[in-house]
């Protein structure tokens, strides 16, 4: 797997525009999720993980085979946009603000209103957490990497990331307790 | 507890980008150059000048070598135009003696004219003595002592 895709990078830093096209197919859903996450609105996450996938065509060259996959330098560039996007969007919109257009224009997820209702509900919390928190969270849970993948895109070592992990279930778990005022006396 | 939290987190895997989104952005991004492509990258651009400036100082350094060197006061000193300036010097140095010579040489000959002409009557003492008898100094003297009042006076 890896191997075959180190020859489409290679191609692609060749300017080979398909190659470069199946990194985008591969890669696209999991980095928009990233920012998706990250971010206030579709929109943003939109022009965002587009501005990704631009800045990374652009600039492959300087892309170099580590022994990591691919994503790991996306994700790499993705956080940095998100960074940038909270540095120049002073306006701290609340989630609650969130449009509901999202799922209205998603008519498979539309239908699962579980699914819809689970997804803000986790989301919310997710937004409270810290920067590298949430990173760890969603792309161990969500892009489901490896801990040595996500070390690699933030550029931390693996110990750090299982104690960052550990630090950010335990705060979701209370972010999410405390927002169930009955539940502990339901369970009690 | 955790598993709970972490089945919620799992399911935000449904979250996936618009299709029409995905096709119009996959569009743009490929038609956009990519920067690599091109001639100008850094390292191209590096090794190309510094090859411009070796060439430049190897150029310098031959010159310097091969080509005689020739100072600024060479060409006040240049032997050539020396030897022009030294050859129309005694040109002009000759034809000034040569002027000289027959300013000299008329002048003699005339007063040996006069001389033989006259016989030699302005040495005789007795002319000289008629000469000197019908001379007016005191008026000339006169009129030369008013001359030299007026000039100390101004």
């Amino acid at each position: 797997m890896k191997d075959e895709e180190e020859k489409i990078v290679k191609k692609a830093k060749k300017g080979d525009d398909k190659a470069f096209g199946e990194l985008y197919d591969t890669y696209m859903p999991r980095i928009y999720r990233f920012i998706f996450l990250k971010v206030k609105r579709k929109q943003d996450a939109e022009d965002l993980s587009h501005q990704v996938f631009l800045s990374a065509w652009q600039n492959i060259q300087s892309y170099e085979f580590r022994g990591f996959p691919f994503s790991s330098w996306l994700y790499r560039i993705a956080g940095n946009a998100v960074i940038d996007y909270y540095r120049t969007w002073k306006n701290n919109a609340s989630l609650d603000n969130m449009p509901e257009d999202y799922f209205s224009e998603n008519p498979e997820l539309a239908k699962n209103v579980d699914a819809v209702m689970d997804i803000q509900f986790v989301k919310t919390f997710l937004h409270k957490l810290e920067s590298d928190q949430q990173n760890v969270l969603i792309m161990k849970f969500v892009d489901d990497l490896s801990n040595k993948e996500i070390a690699e895109a933030l550029g931390k070592k693996e110990g750090a990331v299982r104690v960052i992990q550990h630090r950010a279930l335990k705060q979701l778990k209370k972010y999410i307790d405390e927002s169930r005022p009955y539940s502990k006396t339901e369970e009690a | 507890m955790n598993q709970d939290h972490i089945q919620k987190l799992k399911k935000l895997k449904l979250i996936e980008p618009d299709p029409v989104f995905l096709k119009k952005s996959r569009v743009l991004i490929l038609s956009a150059k990519s920067v690599n492509t091109s001639a100008f990258r850094w390292p191209v651009l590096v090794w190309t000048m510094s090859s411009v400036f070796a060439v430049l100082i190897i150029g310098f350094i031959v010159s310097i070598s091969i080509l005689p060197a020739k100072p600024v006061l060479s060409a006040a000193l240049d032997t050539q135009s020396l030897n022009n300036e030294f050859t129309n010097l005694n040109i002009s140095i000759q034809l000034q003696e040569i002027n000289y010579d027959q300013s000299v040489g008329q002048t003699i000959n005339s007063a040996i004219g006069e001389i033989k002409n006259n016989a030699v009557k302005h040495l005789n003492d007795a002319v000289l003595k008629n000469e000197s008898a019908g001379l007016n100094l005191e008026e000339s003297s006169s009129q030369i002592n008013q001359l030299l009042d007026n000039l100390v006076s101004n």
